[in-house]
């Protein structure tokens, strides 16, 4: 699926992101946990997440431009943003998504 | 758009695009990267699983590499070691870090060159050959080395093995070969001298007898003559060649170990000295004579006469061998010959010896003919300038003695004859008494003789009663042991042959003792039998004459026997 696909399939969310990881590896399970504690603190939030397994689905990945996981591409709003990583540092992954902290106030 | 609006929009997302580009470097560097997605040619690699093979293929390597029974270095750009294995460590000697930042040249021992072992290994791609180390605790160490230039582009491969061993391995090889190789040729010469020896002394045997009638009769010939007839003269030089031919044969005996040997304790310093007024006479006034005599000289049991004529031989030769001049000098010195030096010549047993060396600075000897130097009528003089013998004796009476003897030689610097006697721990013996004056040979005592050999059998009666002896005559034991029985007076002497058919001197005198005990014996033979003698050594109690008989040696002996005999009675 392309990113332009993807955006008309999740044209009803506010955010579509998209996680690629690699199986069980320890840094995926670490990216979707801490992203899972972001998203929980922003529960107006309209998101749709996407998880992509590249062990299961490189083509996927590929067509993503996915060289390394974990990577989570924030495909709607625009611009595409990428992270790269377990997601440990909220800033970065706030900064990426484009949401505030006080968002969730 | 304005056209600057745009290039902050391009502003905006180079610098979105940098963003991306550190967070990426910041993951990758902190370990948060799982997988790495190639480009559709193969499945996602999980780095973790890469750097667990990785670190498996390490070990791996590492292992075989410390496992190693060969020395291997990794060697950068510079010569200079990177890595080292474990068998390098205790190849060099030194620890890893003592390795490590060094080059082979810090190690290679003089001579051995390695300043240009990398540049030629780079040139050729690989590279083998051989080197000597020196390890910090003075080891030297030969190496075989194989070298591969840039196994990667920053390293070299020094794969070497230590082949001290081997190599030690090798010359020790070559040298017991050398060895075994010599020891059979000593071998094989001593059974040549033995094979010439037992022959010699056959013909020594059957020459005594046949020159004991040739000089018998000369001599009895000459006594019934007219002084002055002119058939003495001509008999004289029939009984001078007869002495001649007795002298060869004597030399002959004394090669083959057969000479009757009468030893005695002797010191060989005195030996020399009581020999070299007459040695100085013999060498000339062109050869300077020196005599070395190292103090408190051990004894030696041998017999003078003999002992004398290996000096007197082994100085003659010398002479010989500068005709132009030069010096001669005579040592004496105790000597120990070590298992080390027995092991390196065929018949030498390790002990305590004396020494008489003869040393010469003449022509000197090529290997050829040092090595058959002591055969018997072997001469590198011209023809009728030596008989080939006086080494030869020397070597018998040496041997004969349980010595050694041995000749070194260089060609144009001289000769060097280093004659070995065993070293006794008896006592001197006091000079012999002179033997009887010719005033006294005559007797008139009954003499019982026994011979097998009918011609020197009736030289020797002959000889007997021309000087008044009564002669009881018989060709074997059986025949004198009837004479014994039935002859009415007293007999004084038994002179038998040693050697005869069916019983032998020594039987017949022991059981002709039980008749008549107060007969004295005296034996005859052309050698040392071993029915008297003990390697040719005879014992002390036995009285002997040696063949061919003369006149006067006949009557001389038999004078000593009985006159020692009527002394004791």
């Amino acid at each position: 699926m392309s990113p332009r696909k993807a955006n008309r399939a999740d044209a009803g969310a506010k955010l579509v992101l998209r996680l690629y990881i690699a199986g069980d590896a320890p840094n995926g399970a670490a990216a979707r946990d801490n992203l899972r504690a972001v998203l929980a603190r922003y529960p107006d939030a309209s998101v749709r997440l996407e998880i992509v397994d590249v062990m299961k689905d490189p083509e996927r990945g590929l067509r993503d431009g996915v060289v390394l996981t974990p990577m989570l591409i924030k495909l709607t709003p625009a611009p595409t943003r990428r992270v790269v990583g377990n997601l440990r540092d909220e800033t970065v992954v706030l900064a990426a998504l484009d949401l505030r902290p006080s968002d969730n106030e | 758009m304005s056209e600057l609006a745009e290039l902050r929009l391009k502003n905006s997302a180079l610098e979105l695009e940098l963003g991306e580009a550190r967070q990426i470097i910041k993951a990758l560097l902190s370990g948060e990267i799982d997988a790495f997605v190639p480009d559709g040619t193969s499945d996602p690699i999980l780095l973790r699983e890469a750097q667990e093979k990785l670190l498996a293929n390490e070990q791996l390597l590492r292992a075989i590499f410390d496992g190693a029974e060969d020395a291997i270095l990794l060697v950068g750009h510079d010569g200079r070691c990177v890595d080292v294995n474990r068998a390098a460590c205790e190849v060099f000697g030194v620890t890893r870090a003592g390795l490590i930042g060094h080059g082979l040249g810090d190690f290679a021992a003089p001579g051995c060159v390695t300043d240009t072992l990398w540049q030629t290994a780079i040139d050729e791609g690989h590279l083998r050959g051989e080197l000597s180390i020196v390890c910090p605790d003075g080891a030297r160490r030969d190496l075989d080395y194989s070298a591969v230039a840039n196994i990667t582009p920053s390293l070299h491969l020094s794969v070497l093995r230590d082949v001290t061993g081997r190599k030690q391995a090798e010359v020790d090889r070559l040298k017991s070969e050398a060895a075994l190789c010599r020891s059979q040729d000593q071998l094989r010469q001593a059974q040549k001298m033995e094979a010439i020896g037992i022959l010699a002394g056959g013909v020594a045997h059957d020459f005594n007898n046949l020159l004991s009638v040739i000089l018998g009769y000369t001599e009895l010939i000459v006594a019934d003559l007219q002084p002055g007839d002119p058939i003495c003269a001509d008999l004289d030089e029939v009984h001078k060649a007869g002495v001649r031919a007795a002298d060869l044969t004597r030399q002959l005996l004394a090669f083959s170990h057969q000479q009757v040997s009468q030893p005695r304790v002797l010191d060989l310093t005195l030996v020399v000295q009581g020999v070299e007024k007459m040695l100085r006479r013999i060498v000339g006034a062109d050869v300077t004579l020196s005599v070395v005599d190292t103090a408190a000289v051990g004894r030696v049991y041998a017999d003078p006469s003999q002992v004398e004529q290996v000096i007197m031989n082994l100085v003659v030769n010398a002479r010989d061998a500068m005709p132009q001049g030069g010096s001669l000098t005579i040592e004496t010195a105790d000597v120990e010959l070590d298992a080390t030096y027995a092991s390196e010549h065929h018949d030498v047993k390790p002990g305590r010896y004396v020494m008489l060396a003869v040393t010469d600075t003449g022509t000197g000897m090529d290997r050829a003919t040092v090595a058959r130097i002591f055969e018997p009528f072997f001469t590198t003089k011209e023809l009728g300038k030596g008989t080939g013998l006086g080494l030869s004796t020397v070597y018998g009476i040496v041997q004969q003695h349980g010595g050694h003897v041995y000749a070194y030689s260089e060609v144009g610097t001289g000769t060097t004859f280093k004659v070995y006697f065993p070293r006794t721990d008896r006592i001197l013996d006091a000079p012999t008494a002179p033997s009887p004056t010719a005033a006294t040979l005559k007797g008139s005592e009954t003499v019982l003789l026994v011979e097998d050999e009918e011609q020197v059998r009736v030289i020797v009666r002959s000889i007997l009663q021309k000087n008044g002896y009564n002669v009881l005559e018989a060709q074997n034991g059986g025949e004198a042991f009837l004479i014994c029985e039935t002859f009415g007076a007293k007999i004084h002497l038994l002179l038998t042959d040693v050697i005869m058919p069916r019983m032998t001197g020594p039987q017949l005198a022991e059981r002709l003792a039980k008749l008549r005990p107060a007969m004295s014996v005296l034996y005859m033979s052309g050698y040392a039998e071993r029915a008297i003698a003990h390697h040719g050594v005879l014992d002390s109690d036995i009285a002997f004459l040696q063949k061919p008989i003369t006149a006067d040696s006949l009557l001389r002996k038999i004078r000593e026997v009985l006159n020692r005999s009527s002394t004791k009675l």
